[in-house]
């Protein structure tokens, strides 16, 4: 899998312009609140992942509190509010004393990449051609614009448009421009993104039945007895209005629900899915150490470093805690893993920054209950 | 002495010096008395060994908004199994692995003590310290602080003092491990002034032991006061 060895966001949430210049097999992100860090993995996703258009959909959808709203066709201003599907929110805006700017496009790129991601926020004259069909015609500078306007986002790839997200796609319509198929780029890779708060059921139970064939079960369960050393088997049963069921078969205690044995094993449950539902691909996990003890974190980065290298997995985690990143630092060190990195984000006003931390001096500062984060 | 060098103060000043051990840490401080004729404005740290000054000279790299304007590091060039060849080569490689990502270190370590700032372009909270390097004794040797400080004996003292060192050696009375003979020297020399028990360095440096240190630590001073300005307050 060709790793993604830099990246160059601009115009995407936070980020009006960021560069991250280096990036290795595994890679941590560290920062205080606010400062992009979950931006940054959901940018990744967006970047390496195959179908711009559901993924994008997803990254709005996924930090939204509310449902997606309709997205309306006519007018985009709300009682003088601007109308804010969450997939605008996607784009990186500047205050400027409330009024409207204009919007800069996302753009998601490898320094020197021949396949950047770019991401226009356009408006369109929608018309209907003599069979009917619903045409999205961009509004060029100096057109004179009708009726028929509406927002719509145009998806390049490597120069090539591959995708016109409008409102016809919502809710959860993933459809192609002109009918044709996306065209995967070189790129493309198996993108699993383990959120914050971890997955849901129903696409925990899914993930578990994809690794029915071969040994990634027993893997995840080897990663489950980090924590539980008791731990036998887990299986799935079917509940209540089409819901399932995950059971853990313990050593001495029979069968008991994976959600009645506490935050750190159904933590390290989804690590482990997502591992191993990554391999040649990207692995990112948001906020790494939710649930689990200082010990164990230390204990599963040695064993992601080494599905990293065993499975060509290049690792995206961001972190609030220090024995996250001594974890990370260690692990790195014991896998011989020397391209790992270590980056700080830091924000000034509304600019966001990189700072790569080498990680001999993190270990030193570690080492001398010094701050890194 | 009057400098404080606690961990806060250290952590406090944006001006910082600092060096392997509490006796480098006062001679450098009562040099700069003895030559100035005042208090030395950077605050001194002794970070007990040489990994000590590397470590916490990282830790003022990697911490978020670092405070530190000025960071002076004193090192001995001396790592075990070093030789007169690359002693100096080697410390180079143990800053360059820590400070290389944002600081450009030239081909040849100069002889008159390191000084640089951060590469331009890094965006960041605060920005990096100016950091600068003196390799004991001289940048160039093999060594440490008493090979400066043998340099500001007379010949006669120096000549005569090594020899019965030397003599001692051969003649099994003296156990002192080879790589520290100027130590022993100079601790020997202190030994047979008035009066005879001075305990540290810079006592001797304070009493005027050493005749010549103004001349032989010059370049030192030099570069301290380029690093720090001013260098007193």
């Amino acid at each position: 899998m060709p790793m993604i060895d830099s990246l160059h966001i601009a115009g995407f949430k936070l980020f009006r312009d960021l560069t991250v210049p280096k990036l290795g097999r595994m890679n941590l992100f560290v920062g205080e609140n606010n400062t992009g860090k979950s931006c940054l993995l959901e940018a990744i996703g967006l970047y390496a992942g195959e179908n711009p258009v559901s993924d994008i959909l997803q990254a709005a959808s996924s930090r939204s509190l509310e449902p997606l709203r309709p997205w309306q066709a006519d007018g985009w201003h709300e009682e003088g509010t601007p109308l804010r599907h969450s997939v605008f929110d996607l784009f990186h805006r500047e205050d400027s004393d409330g009024e409207e700017i204009e919007v800069s496009p996302i753009l998601i790129e490898k320094i020197g990449d021949p396949n950047p991601l770019y991401i226009r926020y356009q408006f369109h004259d929608v018309v209907a051609d003599k069979d009917g069909v619903r045409r999205y015609l961009p509004v060029l500078p100096g057109h004179v614009t009708v009726d028929h306007l509406e927002l719509a986002l145009p998806v390049f790839r490597a120069g090539k448009q591959v995708a016109l997200i409008t409102r016809r796609h919502l809710p959860w319509r993933s459809r192609i421009f002109d009918s044709e198929r996306m065209p995967l780029f070189d790129g493309a890779s198996t993108v699993s993104h383990l959120p914050a708060g971890g997955f849901d059921e129903q696409k925990t139970a899914s993930l578990w039945d994809t690794l029915i064939q071969g040994p990634g079960q027993e893997r995840v369960l080897d990663w489950m007895r980090m924590i539980d050393g008791r731990i036998e088997d887990l299986d799935y049963i079917a509940g209540r209005l089409r819901s399932r069921i995950a059971l853990l078969k313990v050593k001495g205690e029979g069968r008991i629900p994976l959600r009645s044995m506490g935050d750190g094993l159904r933590r390290m449950f989804h690590i482990g899915l997502a591992m191993a539902t990554a391999s040649k691909g990207i692995l990112l996990i948001d906020e790494f150490e939710n649930g689990l003890h200082w010990r164990v974190q230390r204990e599963l980065w040695d064993a992601l470093g080494k599905a990293a290298k065993d499975f060509d997995v290049q690792i995206f985690a961001t972190t609030h805690s220090r024995d996250c990143v001594s974890g990370f630092v260690s692990a790195s060190k014991e896998q011989d893993i020397t391209d790992s990195k270590l980056y700080r984000l830091e924000r000034q006003e509304n600019e966001i920054y990189a700072v790569d931390l080498a990680l001999i001096n993190v270990e030193a500062a570690l080492e001398l209950n010094g701050e890194v984060r | 002495m009057g400098t404080p060098h606690s961990l806060l103060a250290a952590h406090g000043s944006d001006s910082l010096l600092l060096v392997e051990g509490p006796s480098d840490l006062h001679a450098v401080v009562q040099l700069v008395r003895l030559v100035h004729k005042a208090e030395p404005a950077f605050v001194g740290f002794d970070c007990k060994n040489d990994d000590g000054v590397l470590d916490q000279l990282s830790l003022r790299l990697v911490q978020p908004e670092p405070t530190q304007k000025i960071v002076g590091l004193i090192l001995d060039a001396d790592i075990d199994g070093s030789t007169e060849k690359d002693a100096v080569q080697r410390r180079c490689e143990q800053l360059k692995n820590r400070i290389g990502a944002d600081y450009d270190l030239p081909e040849n370590f100069p002889e008159e003590g390191l000084i640089i700032d951060p590469r331009p372009g890094r965006r960041a909270l605060g920005t990096l310290p100016r950091i600068g390097v003196w390799l004991m004794p001289n940048n160039k040797a093999f060594g440490m602080f008493e090979d400066l400080l043998l340099e500001s004996l007379g010949d006669h003292e120096k000549n005569y003092t090594s020899s019965v060192v030397n003599q001692a050696k051969t003649d099994n009375v003296a156990t002192f491990h080879p790589s520290h003979l100027s130590k022993a020297v100079v601790r020997t020399y202190m030994a047979w002034q008035e009066p005879p028990d001075l305990p540290h360095l810079s006592f001797a440096i304070r009493k005027g032991h050493f005749q010549n240190i103004e001349t032989a630590c010059a370049v030192f001073l030099d570069w301290l006061g380029r690093l720090f300005i001013p260098l007193t307050r």
